[in-house]
């Protein structure tokens, strides 16, 4: 076999970046092996919180695992439903002149570090959410605004227009055959979005994978929001921890308590495992439905 | 019939007006974040000038002072994270486009959608027990790493889609001449596509800019100067965390023109790759 | 004719610059290269160690330290990892850290630096900020246990005629981070009830009642819990003195059954029982320096002040440009960090016995030979 030099020149790269991930992957496994071995997956179906610097400590992960969970899906529903409403308001009603503005103002969201959306739902959001009152519909409603839903909404909004643009994208690659025959056949807005809606379901459960697997990631907001306590999430108005903002709050005294640490890496490794498998599910899905589509049109 | 009609026509305006009224609330929101800050930011802006790109944060309860050091190890990490982030994923990206069924690539590949699906912070924390144990301390230069790592995807991704969409007709005009592969694509297809990697390295560099969760556990909080790139140091948005949750009115308002400064670069960074490569999937 | 009066008002002005320069130069010592030092830990301490770090800085530019925060719980942490130079903690280490970090650095030293009052804070709307809520241990323990709900319950009413107290749900603001603050309320706590020992007992972490109930938050930090307060009607925290500005400061009855706010008075006051420490590298867990505080039976005495330590390696452990920098740290803490004009509001300086351990670890540092 002859040695290709552009190989010889771009493999050290490419290696270098699998001895990252690998290590990456090897590190979360290796300092949480304790506690695969000694509880499995049992850590994740306990309550029981008890921290101890002497013993080894009992750190039940099932509330902040529920948190991330619940947190997520409150996330994507918001980042799914306005994406969703955004791409049929900008197909079917908005005059056309507005695309351009529209896409601008969702690429400058885009932009915004997630920081910035931490300090307005701290800022903002939550105060908004206290005074609202709406946590009196939860018999442990959070006084302080600081809540599953509220950590759940700003992310939603966060990822938003990361998720509109794939929704839009999906909405604009429908063929222009379809679109053209609901127009003739005299259709109004809400019966072409409903038809063009069916077909590219594909695509917005794929971008709601998405947005879940970006979701049950993010720390930044969330710490800031949530109301960082060890609380089954019952209902959404009320104070919770997720995973992430566990590890934030907790990783850095973690040392003093054995067991902790190992606890958290695990959680870190099973949120790994979690959004891997939703942005794997999302993509996939993304890929069969643009082929179907394009199939379909031919 | 004029009852269909009628119903259709109503249904059809409910869904005008829900679907407005949400797609309205969603840029309002956008809007309404960048508001704030600078309603907050601006002042703080204007009092100190250029002070505050120059000066230390003030005693919790005393003066503003400024973010100066904390500017310079923001810049500092960014650009090391971007640097390294463009020496690893350049060449990943393009061996990824040319030799898209060699082995190699296929783990590439593989490894790249591992790190680009964990979450962030998971990363500050690998890079603690990797590098800051060892050392000793947390430092810019552990913090570079850990950005660097997250925007590592971002510059291999787009590195390869900016490369993949160069037509084909190139390479084979490139091939009739009898070019070798390899001259190709450094000669022809790579020169072609500066402005394509150009801008995947700024995409990785507005990423690196704006994550706070990969430096909590590694950059350090040392905010009243910057000590060299193997010494703890910090970033605008480990600022605005950590201050934004005290009671100081002056640490807050110095957060929020952190704010507005980092909203400031991240938007030259993304006008910046929008110029270059108009519209781009961020 | 026209120009040289200006020629030599010009050189004058350069050869005047050119010799306060050189005098200012002449005069400055060589200032020897800058030494970071880093620290982590608690923030019961923290606006007094941000004022010491300046005050340092100010003095000796050489000495660079940063401090940030983090808890008791990460300070003890960082410094048992090593990663940082130097930690506080409000509680000591535990004997099993002890001796951990005895074996990594040859030895440590826990340095009393400076006595806070634990505040209990809360922010009711309707309590006018000139009238301070009375509050017994006993009270708080059945508010924090979930026995007294709401702020017009007849056993605060009992302690406050003439308060308007409202109907509101009472909400607690805790710490989320491993905090020495909590541990020393919790010792408090602990001390008032025995139920509270068997069913919650005292750490820097540990399990609320009112968070499994739903009635409480976890806030980052002293400030963190101040702000979370702040913004919070009807909500109740606990919060080193120095954080209490701006909020409601509930005065607690002491064991000689007075009524006393946290100020730097009765701060001292519980302060008079401090026990001399003998050897500052022994394990002073032993010792119940807290629990004795936590006892005073001064009429003046505030029941809920610590001291807060600073925790320093065995000089070995440091390079030599590393320990003369803590040397010199260590020293202004302990002598001129102690007079009032330096000490933030809200703090009291230590015993006079207690400063005298810390200056004896900076000489030792400063005289090692390695």
């Amino acid at each position: 076999m002859k040695l290709d030099p552009l190989k010889i020149l771009l493999s050290p790269a490419a290696i270098a970046l699998i001895i990252v991930s690998a290590s990456i992957l090897a590190v979360l496994v290796y300092e949480s092996l304790n506690t695969w071995i000694q509880d499995g997956i049992g850590f994740l179906l306990r309550l029981e919180w008890s921290p101890s610097e002497e013993t080894y400590g009992t750190y039940g992960m099932l509330a902040p695992f529920l948190g991330s969970l619940v947190t997520a899906v409150i996330a994507m529903t918001v980042a799914g439903a306005l994406s969703t409403a955004l791409a049929v308001f900008v197909n079917e009603y908005a005059p056309k002149r507005f695309n351009n503005f529209i896409s601008l103002a969702l690429f400058s969201m885009a932009a915004l570090p997630t920081i910035v959306y931490g300090m307005w739902g701290l800022s903002v959001f939550a105060p908004a959410v206290r005074q609202s009152g709406l946590a009196s519909l939860c018999a442990m409603g959070s006084p302080t605004g600081y809540s599953v839903f509220t950590a759940g909404v700003v992310v939603g909004l966060m990822i938003a227009p990361f998720s509109a643009a794939m929704v839009l994208e999906a909405y604009r690659a429908v063929p222009f055959t379809y679109v053209e025959a609901l127009h003739s056949l005299g259709a109004k807005g809400f019966e072409r979005a409903g038809v063009i809606l069916g077909l590219i379901k594909g695509s917005i459960i794929a971008s709601a994978l998405l947005s879940f697997g970006r979701a049950i990631g993010e720390t930044t907001i969330v710490a800031m929001t949530v109301g960082n306590v060890i609380n089954l999430p019952l209902c959404p108005f009320q104070p919770a921890h997720t995973i992430t903002s566990l590890i934030a709050s907790q990783f850095g005294n973690a040392y003093l308590y054995p067991g902790l640490q190992s606890r958290l890496l695990a959680g870190a490794l099973v949120m790994v495992i979690g959004s891997s498998v939703s942005t794997s599910l999302g993509m996939w899905l993304a890929r069969v439905t643009a082929r179907r589509l394009k199939g379909e049109s031919l | 019939m004029i009852s269909w009609r009628l119903r259709r026509t109503m249904v059809d305006k409910v869904t005008f007006a829900a679907v407005a009224i949400a797609s309205i609330a969603l840029l309002f929101v956008g809007a309404h974040v960048i508001l704030v800050a600078l309603v907050e930011g601006l002042p703080v802006m204007a009092e100190k000038g250029l002070r505050l790109f120059i000066e230390s944060p003030g005693l919790p309860g005393g003066g503003i002072g400024g973010f100066g050091p904390t500017l310079i190890g923001t810049i500092v990490m960014v650009l090391t994270a971007s640097l390294a982030g463009a020496a690893i994923g350049v060449p990943t990206g393009i061996l990824m486009n040319e030799y898209s069924s060699w082995w190699l690539s296929k783990i590439a590949r593989e490894a790249l959608q591992l790190i680009a699906e964990i979450p962030s912070i998971v990363v500050g924390l690998v890079v603690f027990v990797l590098v800051v144990l060892p050392m000793g301390r947390p430092s810019a230069l552990a913090g570079a790493l850990s950005l660097c790592i997250t925007a590592l995807p971002y510059i291999a991704a787009q590195t390869r889609e900016s490369l993949a969409a160069i037509p084909m007709s190139y390479r084979e005009a490139a091939f009739s001449l009898g070019l070798p592969k390899w001259k190709t694509v450094l000669r022809i297809i790579v020169p072609m596509n500066l402005r394509g990697i150009a801008t995947a390295v700024l995409l990785g560099t507005m990423r690196a800019l704006g994550e706070t969760a990969p430096v909590l556990f590694t950059a350090g909080a040392a905010f009243h100067a910057f000590y060299g790139l193997d010494r703890p140091s910090s970033t605008l948005s480990l600022l605005i965390f950590f201050f934004a949750q005290t009671p100081y009115e002056n640490w807050k308002r110095l957060a929020w023109a952190a704010v507005l400064q980092l909203i400031v670069l991240s938007m030259v960074l993304a006008f910046a790759v929008r110029k270059l490569s108009g519209e781009v999937k961020l | 004719m026209k120009v040289k009066p200006k020629i030599i008002a010009v050189i004058a002005a350069v050869a005047l610059a050119s010799a306060a320069a050189l005098y200012f130069y002449l005069s400055m010592e060589t200032p020897p290269n800058p030494v970071q030092l880093l620290g982590s830990g608690a923030t019961f301490p923290m606006e007094q160690i941000q004022a010491w770090i300046v005050q340092v800085r100010n003095k000796h530019s050489w000495v660079q330290a940063e401090y940030a925060g983090g808890g008791s719980g990460k300070g003890q942490s960082d410094f048992l990892q090593g990663i940082v130079d130097f930690a506080a903690s409000d509680p000591p280490l535990k004997t099993a850290d002890w001796e951990k970090a005895k074996n990594a650095f040859g030895g440590v030293y826990q340095l009393p630096m400076i006595l806070g009052g634990v505040a209990v804070v809360y922010n009711i709307p309707e309590i006018p900020s000139d009238v301070n809520l009375k509050l017994t241990g006993e009270v708080l323990v059945d508010i924090l246990l979930g026995k007294i709900e709401y702020w017009n319950d007849p056993r605060i009413a009992e302690l406050n005629p003439g308060v308007n107290l409202p109907r509101s749900r009472i909400t607690f603001v805790h710490r989320s981070d491993s905090s020495g603050t909590t541990e020393v309320f919790t010792t408090y706590l602990s001390l008032v009830s025995g139920e509270w020992k068997t069913k919650v007992g005292a750490g820097k972490l540990v399990k609320w009642p009112l968070s499994e109930a739903g009635f409480a938050v976890g806030a980052p930090g002293n400030p963190g819990v101040a702000e979370a307060v702040r913004t919070t009607p009807y909500s109740l925290g606990y919060v080193e003195l120095a954080y209490a500005k701006g909020l409601g400061v509930a005065a607690l009855r002491n064991r000689a059954g007075r009524f006393v706010l946290p100020t730097a008075d009765t701060i001292k006051a519980a302060a008079a029982g401090a026990i001399t420490i003998q050897d500052a590298s022994a394990n002073l867990v032993e010792l119940k320096i807290l629990e004795r505080l936590l006892q005073s039976q001064d009429p003046n005495a505030y029941p809920i002040v610590s001291p807060s330590y600073l925790l320093i390696k065995h000089p070995s452990a440091y390079t030599q440009e590393k320990r003369k920098a803590i040397a010199v740290f260590l020293d202004y803490i302990f002598t001129d960090g102690q007079k009032p004009e330096n000490i933030v509001a809200g703090y009291v300086p230590v015993p006079e016995s207690w400063a005298k351990l810390g200056q004896q670890v900076a000489a030792q540092l400063r005289d090692f030979r390695g």
